[in-house]
C-alpha cells in the first residue's frame, strides 16, 4: 500500500489482550466416547486377578495413582510456571515447531504464548482431576475405574507437557554438539555444595546472582538432563533419581533441594552423612525451621549452630544460605568421597519441526522400524544395565530410541569392550531429550508427525488426533523400572489414551496378561473392516527386558504401513526376536497381511512358517481409522 | 550347488550394522588408499553362465594379513523383463548384500567402495567365493520375479581391477547422461508413488524423467525399477496420457491419475508450475518454492537452512503451508533433483524468476543454474527482508525487474482506459492472483490525499484458527 499526504486521526486506542486465565478444555464426559471406542477394540486393563473382585482390586488402585501421578504432575508444572512468569513469562521452549505444545493444543484448542495461558491450562487440569477423584470416589465397576485411570492420566500428560515447555524456556543450559563426559572426578576438594532437583537448570542466573561468592564454593548438580561443565554454572556430575547414593555419600557440606522428584528421605539421608540441608520451593520437607524471613546471616548462624536442616522459600536466596554455610563448616567436618561416576551423554536435542521432517522418509520406508521412547528412573546403577539392553537390542535392529531425563544422563554409565557408550556407537538413532518432562515432548512429536506430514488439524480434536497417531504413528513407550513412581503410571495411562502404546515392565506375572479382545480397524475409503491387528495392545505387561524389546518392535507395526515399510518392519522384528530368543517369533501369521508384506530375505523360512500356520491372505486399510465418522465430517 | 546355509559364515540381514574396525580387520579391500569398483550389468541371456562364481586374482587365504589390495565386483544377470535402465537401482543392493554377510562389511558406492574382512570371519573359513555366493542367492531370493540368470565375479588381482575400473567408469557415465538427458516427450509413462499416503492420505507424488519425487529418493529410473520388482507396491505407473499443456506440465493421465488416487481432492496438477495446479506435497519434500508477491519472483529454501527468509517464515513454517496433501499456490515443495531439470518451474518462468536462495542451497545446485543468473539470485547475506531483496535486485538488474516495469505501466494503462471509457468499461479476464501468505492479495492501492478518521481503534489478538 502507498500513502501519499494522508491524515490518520484516531479517537480512541484500545489494546483488547486475550482474557487471561480463560481456557475450555473437554469434560471427561466429553471424550467418552474416545475411551469406549478403545475399549471395544483393546483391553486396556492389563492388571493381574482371576476374579472380577480382584481385577476391580487392582484396577482401582491404578486409578487412586493416576490421580496422584497427575497431582504430582500438575504441582510440577505450577512450580515451573512460577520459575517462567519470575523470568519474564513468554513461553519460549527452544525449538522451531508450528505446535510446540501440541497435546495442550489438542484439549484447550489454543495455542499458549505466556505464563498465564499456561496456568489457564493447569486451572483446566485442576478442575478436571478435581472431577476424577470425585468420580472415582463413587465408581464401582471395572470399566468405571479404567475411565478415571484414562482422564486422570491424561491430565497428568498435559501437566507434563506445561511443566515441560516452561522448564525448557527458563532452563539456561550450555549447548553441546557432541557426547561429553559429566561425573565427579576430579573434583577440587574445598566446600561443596550439592543442588538436588530443578535449581541446577537455572544455574547460569545463581552464578551471577551470587557473584563472587560463587567463585568460593564449588556448586554441583543432579538434575534431569544435562551439559558439559562450564565454569559459570552448576556442574551437573549425576542423574537426580540416584541422589540418595550422592547425598550419603557426604560429599557435599550442604544440599540444596527442590520441589522436584526427592522425597522426604533426602532429609534424613544428608543428617546421616553429616552434611547441611537447606530445602526451598515446592521440596517435600515438613516440619524444617522456616527462615525464609531472616536476614542472610542470621539464617547462616541458625543453619551452622542449630539446626541440621531448614526451609527458605527463594530459591536463590536458599542457594546463598547454603554457600554461606558451606564456607563456615570447611574445616569442621571429614567431607566423603563422591561415588565414582562417570556419564558419557549425547547432547541434548529437541525434536523440531525439520528433525522430523528429516526422519520422514526413513518412517514412511521402515528404515526406521519404529520410534521407542524409554522411560525410567533408575536409584542405583544396576538399575541401568536393563535399559541398556533394551536400548542396545532396538539400535541395532535401526529404531530410533528416544531417552529423556535421568535415564538419559544414567545410559551414559555402560561403556562397550572399547569404552564407548552407546551415544557414541549411536550417534543419529539414540537421541537424549532433554528434561524428564520432555516425555510430553515425546508424545507431542507423534502428534506433530500428523500435523507436519498429514496437514492434520489438532486444536481442540483430541479423539481424532488419538485416532491419527493410533493408527499411523509406529512409536511405542517403553517404562521401565522395579517400582512406578505415580507420575509414571499417570503418564502410561495418557499416553494410550493418545494412541501410542505402552510396555510396563518388569512384572513377574505378565505374559498371561497380553490378552486382546477384538484388535479390527476400519477402512474409511471403503468403510470396510479390515484385518490388521496391529498394534496388537495398547497396554502391554512384560516380564523382563528381552520381552520388552520384542514387544516393542512388535508394537511399532501400524495398519498403514506400506509393504514395504511392513517388510522392515516385520524383518526388523524377527531378527530381534531370533538374537534374543533364537527362533522365529510365534505370531507372524497376525502381523503379515499379504505375500507383499514377506521380507525377501527371510522369504523361505517365513514362508514355511506361514504355512505351518495355516495362514492366508487379509486384508489391508489405505486410510485406517477407528472413527469412520469423524473422518466423513 | 552351494546355498546361503553351506556358508562358514552367517548371512542375513542383522548383520548390517557390523563395523569393523581396523583392530578387528584381516584385510581391507579398495578404499580411499587402495582402489576398486563395482559393477551390475543387464546382458543377454547367452552371454552369462548361470550361477557361476569366479575369483579373479588372491583370495582371502592368499593375502597377508592386515594388508589392503584393489578389489572389483562385477554382477551379470539376464532376464526377459530386465532392462538396462534398471542397472542403477540393483546395482544400489550390492551394498546392502555384501553387508548381511558376517564379518565383511562394504561402504559407499560405484568406484567409491571401502571394504573390510574381518579376522573372525578369515579364522572361519571365509573366502571371497563366499561373498560371491552370497551375492547370488539375495539376488535371486529378491529379484527372482525379474532376475533368470546371474553370475558373479570377483576381482583382486591388481592390473584386472584396473581395468574393471575403467570399465565401470564408463558404464556410469553413459548411465548418467542417459538418465540425465531423458525427458517427459521421451516416455509415454510416469510413475505414481502413494507411499507417503500412510501419512498425508490425499498425497499423490507424480514421478516423470524430470521431477523426482519430492523426497528426492525415487527417480523415474528408480520407480520403474521398482514397479518391475514389486508390481503390487505402492509406485506404478500411469499413462501420461495426452499433453494439455507441454509448458505447464499438464498431462491428462496425470490429472486423471491424481483425482483417483487423492480421492478427487485434487483434479489439476501443472508439474511445473508453483503458482497454478501446484503438485502436492506430503511433508518430506527436500526444498520448497515459495512466491515473493512484492517482487514477483520465487524464493527456494531447503530443510538445511534455518534461518529467515524473505517471507519473513523460516523454512518449517512455511513447510506447515505446503504440506498435507493440500494444493497451495505459491508454495510447492521439491526434490534437489528436480532443481536440475530444464523444465523447472518453466510454466513460470523457470530460473528467471528465482530470486533468493539460501548460500549453501545455491552453492549445492550450482550446476543447474544459468550461469548469467547465479550471481543475480540473492541469499541470506544479500538480503533476508523483501525490502532489502528489491534493493538487491534492481542493484543486480534482475530479469524479474524487468516484469515490475512493466506490470506498472499495464497499470498505468488500465488506470488510463478505464478513466476514459468510464462507460463501456471493458470485461477484463482477471489471473488468478497468488495468495501471499497471511492471506494479503497481490495488489497495490494507493491513497493520495485522503483523510482517515477513527472513532476508535481496537488491537485484538487475533484468533489462529481463524487465520488459517
Amino acid at each position: 500500500m502507498e500513502l501519499d499526504d494522508v491524515e490518520v486521526e484516531i479517537g480512541e486506542l484500545i489494546v483488547e489482550e486475550k482474557p487471561e486465565g480463560e481456557a475450555e478444555g473437554p469434560t471427561h464426559r466429553e471424550l467418552i466416547h474416545w475411551d469406549r471406542t478403545l475399549t471395544s477394540v483393546y483391553d486396556l486393563v492389563v492388571v493381574p486377578g482371576d476374579s472380577e473382585e480382584e481385577r476391580r482390586g487392582t484396577i482401582r488402585t491404578i486409578a487412586e495413582l493416576c490421580c496422584k501421578g497427575a497431582a504430582t504432575l500438575i504441582s510440577t508444572a505450577k512450580l515451573t510456571v512460577d520459575l517462567l512468569r519470575q523470568t519474564g513469562g513468554r513461553l519460549e521452549p527452544g525449538f522451531e515447531a508450528e505446535t510446540p505444545l501440541p497435546i495442550f493444543e489438542t484439549l484447550l484448542d489454543d495455542a499458549p504464548e505466556r505464563a498465564a495461558d499456561l496456568e489457564a491450562g493447569l486451572s483446566y487440569a485442576e478442575r478436571e482431576l478435581t472431577a476424577s477423584v470425585s468420580e472415582l470416589a463413587r465408581s464401582h465397576s471395572v470399566e468405571g475405574y479404567e475411565a478415571v485411570a484414562l482422564h486422570a492420566g491424561t491430565i497428568g500428560l498435559l501437566a507434563m507437557e506445561i511443566a515441560d515447555a516452561a522448564l525448557s524456556t527458563v532452563m539456561d543450559t550450555p549447548d553441546a554438539e557432541d557426547v561429553f563426559e559429566i561425573g565427579t572426578e576430579n573434583l577440587p576438594n574445598r566446600p561443596t555444595v550439592l543442588l538436588i532437583g530443578h535449581l541446577p537448570l537455572i544455574g547460569s542466573v545463581i552464578v551471577e546472582e551470587l557473584g563472587t561468592l560463587a567463585r568460593q564454593v564449588e556448586f554441583v548438580g543432579l538434575t534431569h538432563t544435562a551439559w558439559p561443565d562450564r565454569s559459570d554454572h552448576v556442574r551437573v556430575v549425576g542423574p537426580l533419581s540416584m541422589y540418595r547414593e550422592y547425598v550419603s555419600s557426604g560429599f557435599a557440606d550442604v544440599v540444596v533441594v527442590d520441589g522436584a522428584c526427592p522425597g522426604e528421605d533426602v532429609v534424613e539421608a544428608a543428617r546421616g552423612a553429616g552434611s547441611k540441608l537447606v530445602a526451598t520451593f515446592g521440596a517435600r520437607t515438613a516440619d524444617l525451621p522456616d527462615v525464609t524471613d531472616q536476614p542472610v546471616e542470621e539464617a547462616v548462624e541458625t543453619l551452622v549452630a542449630e539446626e541440621d536442616a531448614v526451609y527458605v522459600e527463594d530459591p536463590i536466596k536458599a542457594v546463598e544460605i547454603a554457600a554461606w554455610a558451606a564456607l563456615r563448616v570447611e574445616g569442621s567436618r571429614d567431607r566423603g568421597e563422591p561415588p565414582s561416576k562417570s556419564f558419557r551423554i549425547g547432547p541434548p536435542t529437541r525434536l523440531s519441526d525439520v528433525i522430523i521432517r528429516d526422519v520422514g522418509v526413513p518412517v514412511v520406508s521402515g528404515n526406521i522400524p519404529g520410534i521407542i521412547v524409554l522411560l525410567s528412573c533408575p536409584e542405583r546403577s544396576e538399575d541401568v544395565e536393563e535399559p541398556v539392553k533394551i536400548a542396545e537390542a532396538l539400535l541395532k535392529r535401526g529404531y530410533l530410541v528416544l531417552v529423556p531425563g535421568c535415564l538419559a544422563i544414567a545410559l551414559g554409565s555402560y561403556r562397550d569392550e572399547d569404552g564407548r557408550s552407546l551415544y557414541e556407537r549411536y550417534p543419529d538413532s539414540l537421541l537424549h531429550v532433554g528434561p524428564c518432562t520432555s516425555a510430553a515432548h515425546l508424545v507431542g512429536a507423534c502428534v506433530r508427525i500428523g500435523v507436519i506430514f498429514g496437514k492434520l488439524s489438532i486444536r481442540g480434536k483430541f479423539a481424532r488426533v488419538a485416532d491419527y497417531v493410533l493408527n499411523r504413528v509406529g512409536a511405542c513407550v517403553v517404562a521401565w523400572g522395579r517400582e512406578f513412581s505415580e507420575h509414571l503410571i499417570a503418564a502410561a495411562y495418557g499416553v494410550t489414551r493418545c494412541g501410542i502404546p505402552v510396555v510396563i515392565g518388569p512384572d513377574p506375572d505378565a505374559g498371561s496378561l497380553l490378552v486382546e479382545r477384538e484388535p479390527r480397524v476400519i477402512d474409511a475409503r471403503s468403510g470396510e473392516e479390515a484385518e490388521d491387528p496391529t498394534p496388537e495392545h495398547l497396554r502391554c505387561a512384560v516380564s523382563d527386558w528381552k520381552e520388552a524389546a520384542v514387544t516393542a518392535a512388535r508394537l511399532c507395526m501400524r495398519p498403514n504401513d506400506t509393504p514395504e515399510c511392513r517388510q522392515r518392519k516385520v524383518e526388523a522384528y524377527v531378527e530381534l526376536h531370533r538374537e534374543l530368543y533364537g527362533e522365529l517369533p510365534p505370531d507372524l501369521d497376525r502381523l503379515i497381511r499379504d505375500e507383499n508384506d514377506v521380507p525377501p530375505a527371510l522369504k523361505s523360512e517365513i514362508r514355511e512358517r506361514l504355512e505351518e500356520a495355516g495362514w492366508t491372505p487379509g486384508s489391508r486399510a489405505s486410510d485406517p481409522t477407528l472413527l469412520p465418522e469423524e473422518k466423513q465430517g | 550347488m552351494t546355498s546361503l546355509a553351506d556358508l562358514p559364515v552367517d548371512v542375513s540381514p542383522r548383520h548390517e550394522g557390523e563395523r569393523i574396525r581396523s583392530g578387528d580387520m584381516y584385510v581391507e579391500l579398495a578404499g580411499p588408499k587402495s582402489f576398486g569398483a563395482e559393477l551390475f550389468r543387464v546382458v543377454d541371456e547367452d552371454e552369462i553362465e548361470p550361477d557361476k562364481v569366479e575369483v579373479i586374482g588372491p583370495d582371502i587365504d592368499e593375502m597377508e594379513e592386515g594388508e589392503r589390495y584393489p578389489f572389483g565386483i562385477l554382477v551379470k544377470a539376464a532376464g526377459e523383463e530386465l532392462e538396462e535402465d534398471v542397472e542403477g537401482v540393483l546395482e544400489r543392493r550390492i551394498h546392502e548384500f555384501c553387508n548381511y554377510v558376517e564379518g565383511f562389511m562394504h561402504l559407499n558406492q560405484r568406484d567409491q567402495i571401502w571394504c573390510r574382512v574381518s579376522k573372525e570371519a578369515a579364522e572361519k573359513g571365509f573366502r571371497l567365493e563366499h561373498l560371491g555366493i552370497a551375492l547370488r542367492e539375495l539376488f535371486k531370493e529378491e529379484f527372482g520375479n525379474v532376475i533368470d540368470a546371474i553370475e558373479v565375479t570377483l576381482m583382486t588381482d591388481e592390473e584386472r581391477v584396473k581395468e574393471f575400473v575403467e570399465q565401470a567408469r564408463e558404464v556410469y557415465r553413459e548411465r548418467d547422461e542417459r538418465a540425465r538427458e531423458l525427458s517427459e516427450e521421451d516416455v509415454d509413462e510416469f510413475y505414481v508413488c502413494l507411499m507417503c499416503q500412510s501419512f498425508a492420505p490425499t498425497h499423490v507424488c507424480v514421478i516423470t524423467p524430470d521431477r523426482p519425487s519430492l523426497c528426492g529418493s525415487i527417480t523415474w529410473h528408480d520407480a520403474k525399477a521398482a514397479h518391475k520388482i514389486d508390481p503390487e507396491g505402492p509406485i506404478f505407473p500411469i499413462e501420461k496420457g495426452e499433453c494439455l499443456d507441454p509448458e505447464a506440465g499438464e498431462y491428462e493421465g496425470v490429472n486423471e491419475a491424481v483425482k483417483e488416487h487423492s480421492q478427487g481432492t485434487v483434479e489439476r496438477v501443472y508439474l511445473h508450475s508453483c503458482l497454478e495446479y501446484p503438485h502436492t506435497s506430503c511433508g518430506c519434500f527436500q526444498a520448497i518454492v515459495f512466491y515473493i508477491p512484492e517482487v514477483d519472483g520465487f524464493g527456494i529454501v531447503d530443510r538445511e537452512y534455518s534461518g529467515e527468509t524473505p517471507l519473513g517464515m523460516p523454512f518449517s513454517t512455511m513447510a506447515g503451508e505446503a504440506s498435507g496433501g493440500e494444493q497451495k499456490p505459491g508454495f510447492v515443495g521439491i526434490s534437489y533433483g528436480y532443481m536440475e531439470s530444464d523444465k523447472f518451474l518453466q510454466h513460470d518462468g523457470g530460473w528467471e524468476r528465482v530470486v533468493w536462495m539460501p548460500k549453501e542451497l545455491k552453492e549445492r545446485v550450482k550446476h543447474a543454474i544459468p550461469d548469467d543468473l547465479y550471481d543475480k539470485i540473492a541469499t541470506e547475506e544479500d538480503a533476508t527482508t523483501v525490502e532489502e531483496l528489491k534493493e538487491f535486485l534492481e542493484e543486480v538488474e534482475h530479469p524479474v525487474v524487468e516484469r515490475w516495469e512493466e506490470e506498472e505501466e499495464v497499470e498505468e494503462e488500465k488506470a488510463e482506459e478505464a478513466v476514459a471509457e468510464e462507460e463501456e468499461r471493458p470485461v477484463v479476464e482477471a489471473e488468478e492472483l497468488p495468495v501471499a501468505p497471511g492471506g494479503g492479495l497481490n495488489v497495490k492501492i494507493v491513497l493520495k490525499n485522503a483523510k482517515i478518521y477513527a472513532e476508535k481503534v481496537i488491537i485484538k489478538r487475533e484468533d489462529r484458527e481463524g487465520k488459517s
